[in-house]
């Protein structure tokens, strides 16, 4: 007896803490400087998110929501006047693949309140990315217009891409998939699918595309060869615009992208069809680009950021990539044209992270692909050195 | 005694004709599957050395494990099913197992699809002209299924 009642306190204090471990919402990493936070729960499939200059947040959901956090608390109603642009847009969304996809900010965003989504428009059995740009004015979007809508439309619900980044003279590059089913056109310049686009901030084409001879709006085309690029970034400070796409199974890549380059898909993948048989029998094939790195198998990268001035110095200048079926973040160092390190970041949290942003202030939010979605903060973990 | 050893001799002829069959079935499948893939690689522009293409055959011949169980299962299933219908039926084996195979083929791809967000699984089945193709290879194990069994002693 005299050993129980000795031992019970202490029996007591472990049984709290691992019950406090299991429980709370922080994920902690003493081997690595972060923390992790939900802030919030609850949010249907969102797929990206953008800062306002403010600090606050915008979430697209698939569904066709846009969800605005001030000071990271969720408002109590969604962004006003989305429902009704993205009717009059057509909106196609399946619950999985297609909806409302990605968000970003004018570059001039605090002049003009200029706004741009990517949608999926049309139905199931016909549609295509449409990008709308809004106007973002207290708390409400309006004055929405059609930026872009690629063409040919498909009917297959998977690989619609749908990502965007402004790039230094103000273009907008917008990301467009195969179709899956059609990977053959990522290789056909009258098409679009398998594309990254280049358009002005109001749809029209640049003259200096690449491609700009061609007929038949083909003149869009900014790069091709591409599978089901979800993850475009411009890194303005060097000057280059990385894109992460899925391979099939195995052949993930990082790629640089550079105008009327040729990516490849499916001339030459380091991936197989999901059945096991070759797409192509070549890793290499000339004058395509290989890509950056290559993840096999894959992980299947889904959105992608950089740290500018984060709150982890010494991660300056690399990148992080959001994964899927590899349920992580995976920062990239790239140093003259080539990764130098790799590390897996936040695996302790377990679900497909769909989108990464660094916010004004440096801290890492990710967003997890869910029908009850989390919004998680990472901030480097207090009185924890790397 | 000698009844038993009659019927252990027609089900062992039926398992050898099995056998040789999802064989077969399997490698002309994925042989023009694999021709299928290659085609409409063609057509993107790949220029594909005649000596690339028995390394690309080999290399699906002994990677489709999802295509082998679905043939296995489908002709496990089918061929039985025609089996009976030409015995307690007066039809023609000659056509009932064509169809029999053509049918079990058709259904996997389609299950397959179904199962994979109604997206084409095997590749080299995407338009109709592989599709059919698959069935034609799947009606040719049918009879070559009854072939088999009638020519075996």
């Amino acid at each position: 007896m005299a050993v129980i009642a000795k031992t019970a306190p202490r029996l007591w204090l472990i049984l709290v803490t691992l019950m406090g471990i299991v429980l709370s919402p922080t994920v902690s990493n003493a081997a690595v400087n972060y923390r992790v936070t939900t802030l919030l729960r609850g949010l249907d499939h969102p797929y990206a998110m953008v800062f306002l200059p403010d600090g606050d947040i915008l979430v697209t959901e698939k569904r066709g929501t846009l969800q605005r956090l001030h000071n990271d608390v969720l408002s109590p109603v969604p962004v006003a006047g989305v429902e009704e642009i993205l009717a009059s847009a057509s909106l196609f969304a399946d619950g999985k693949y297609c909806g409302l996809l990605d968000i970003a900010l004018h570059p001039r965003f605090q002049e003009n309140q200029f706004i741009y989504l990517s949608l999926t428009a049309g139905s199931r059995a016909a549609n295509a990315v449409r990008v709308i740009r809004a106007r973002y004015v207290n708390d409400r979007l309006q004055e929405a217009v059609e930026v872009f809508t690629a063409f040919p439309t498909k009917d297959t619900a998977n690989h619609p891409g749908g990502r965007l980044a402004f790039i230094k003279d103000g273009t907008l590059l917008i990301t467009i998939g195969d179709g899956f089913d059609y990977r053959e056109k990522a290789q056909d310049l009258h098409s679009m699918l398998g594309k990254i686009v280049r358009v002005k901030e109001d749809g029209q084409i640049p003259q200096d595309n690449p491609f700009m001879d061609e007929k038949g709006g083909r003149s869009a085309i900014w790069s091709y060869g591409h599978r089901h690029p979800q993850g475009i970034l411009y890194d303005a400070q060097a000057d280059t615009v990385y894109e992460h796409e899925h391979g099939p199974r195995g052949g993930d890549e990082l790629n640089v992208i550079a105008a009327g380059k040729n990516y490849g898909w499916p001339l030459e993948t380091y991936g197989v069809d999901y059945s096991g048989a070759y797409v192509s029998p070549f890793n290499e094939y000339r004058g395509t680009e290989q890509p950056l790195f290559q993840w096999t198998p894959s992980l299947a990268p889904s959105g992608i950021t950089q740290c500018h001035g984060c709150q982890w110095p010494e991660w300056e200048g690399d990148l992080f990539i959001s994964m899927l079926a590899g349920k992580r973040v995976v920062r990239v160092r790239v140093r003259q044209g080539a990764v130098t390190e790799r590390e897996d970041l936040f695996e302790a949290v377990g679900e497909r992270v769909r989108d990464v942003r660094f916010s004004p202030q440096g801290a890492l939010y990710l967003i997890l692909d869910d029908s009850r979605g989390r919004l998680l903060k990472v901030v480097p973990g207090a009185g924890i050195s790397r | 005694m000698r009844k038993a050893e009659v019927v252990l001799a027609a089900v062992a002829k039926g398992v050898l004709a099995f056998i040789v069959v999802v064989v077969f079935v399997y490698a002309m499948g994925t042989i023009v599957q694999c021709l299928f893939v290659l085609a409409a690689l063609k057509s993107a522009g790949a220029q594909i050395p005649l000596s690339v293409i028995p390394r690309v055959v080999w290399h699906d011949l002994t990677h489709q494990s999802f295509y082998a169980e679905g043939v296995l299962v489908g002709f496990g299933v089918a061929l039985p099913t025609a089996a009976l219908l030409c015995r307690f039926s007066k039809l023609s084996q000659s056509w009932v197992y064509p169809l029999a195979g053509a049918t079990a083929l058709a259904v996997m791809l389609h299950i397959f699809n179904s199962n994979f967000y109604g997206l084409t699984f095997f590749a080299g089945t995407r338009g109709w002209s592989g599709f059919l193709s698959q069935l034609a290879v799947g009606a040719v194990g049918g009879r070559l299924f009854a072939a088999v069994r009638a020519q075996w002693p």
